[in-house]
């Protein structure tokens, strides 16, 4: 898994999570203190607690907007530069279902954020890898 | 030689030991640096890498922690919809 997703239904209308998602007073409640407007392009930024290479501020900005099925964010913040999706498919006019995926981890330490969420070197350029086995190895067998 | 002993190596001895040309290993190292990966140490005009674990273990407890960031949102998303749908409701 190189990505984060969640998935959950709610007895709601797609609407109504649509809200949720988009309403500035409504994002702050269960998201972040933030200044986001509902329009592609539009620029934010949202303040968390600060954590290890991250001093709290996450960059945004509104790539898709696809009312009420589907939000699209890019979020940097520390050392990933990622997509945030939001997606909301109706089940029925008082139910739907609601997915969140974060992905495309990019960057460099994002390389090494993705070979840990997949648990493995393999997809790190074989150069790099190789010097940082190299350097690794080293270290370990000279203990 | 207690240096090389312990891991470190200079440039030209890890061009030799992966392979490649010597300014893509510079520019790898450069990038490994860049996030505090490895560092250096001059020894007389070339300079000596090793690898540095701690922003290793800090990137995958910030990640760890990101998973843990969206698990809490998600439960608080919950708690907005409720309100949500007892307003609608009434």
């Amino acid at each position: 898994m190189s990505n984060i997703y969640r998935t959950a239904e709610f007895a709601i209308p797609a609407a109504t999570l649509w809200r949720a998602l988009t309403e500035p007073e409504l994002l702050s409640t269960w998201l972040m203190p933030n200044d986001f407007h509902p329009e592609v392009g539009h620029q934010f930024t949202m303040t968390t607690d600060p954590a290890p290479l991250f001093d709290g501020t996450v960059h945004l900005e509104v790539l898709e907007l696809e009312p009420p099925h589907r939000m699209a964010w890019s979020w940097k913040g520390g050392p990933i530069d990622t997509i945030v999706t939001f997606t909301i498919t109706e089940l029925s006019p008082t139910s739907c279902r609601f997915e969140f995926l974060q992905d495309g981890f990019r960057g460099l330490g994002a390389e090494f954020a993705r070979m840990f969420l997949r648990g493995g070197w393999r997809k790190l350029h074989p150069l790099l890898r190789a010097v940082v086995q190299t350097l690794d190895y080293e270290s370990t067998t000279n203990d | 030689m207690s240096a090389l002993a312990t891991g470190n190596r200079a440039v030209s001895e890890l061009v030799l030991t992966v392979g490649g040309s010597q300014p893509t290993v510079s520019e790898h190292l450069a990038q490994l640096r860049k996030v505090g990966l490895v560092t250096y140490a001059k020894r007389g005009r070339e300079r000596v890498y090793c690898l540095e674990m701690a922003p290793l273990h800090d990137i995958t407890d910030w990640l760890s922690s990101l998973e843990t960031f969206w698990d809490d949102r998600f439960e608080r998303l919950g708690y907005t919809i409720q309100t949500l749908q007892q307003e609608e409701d009434t």
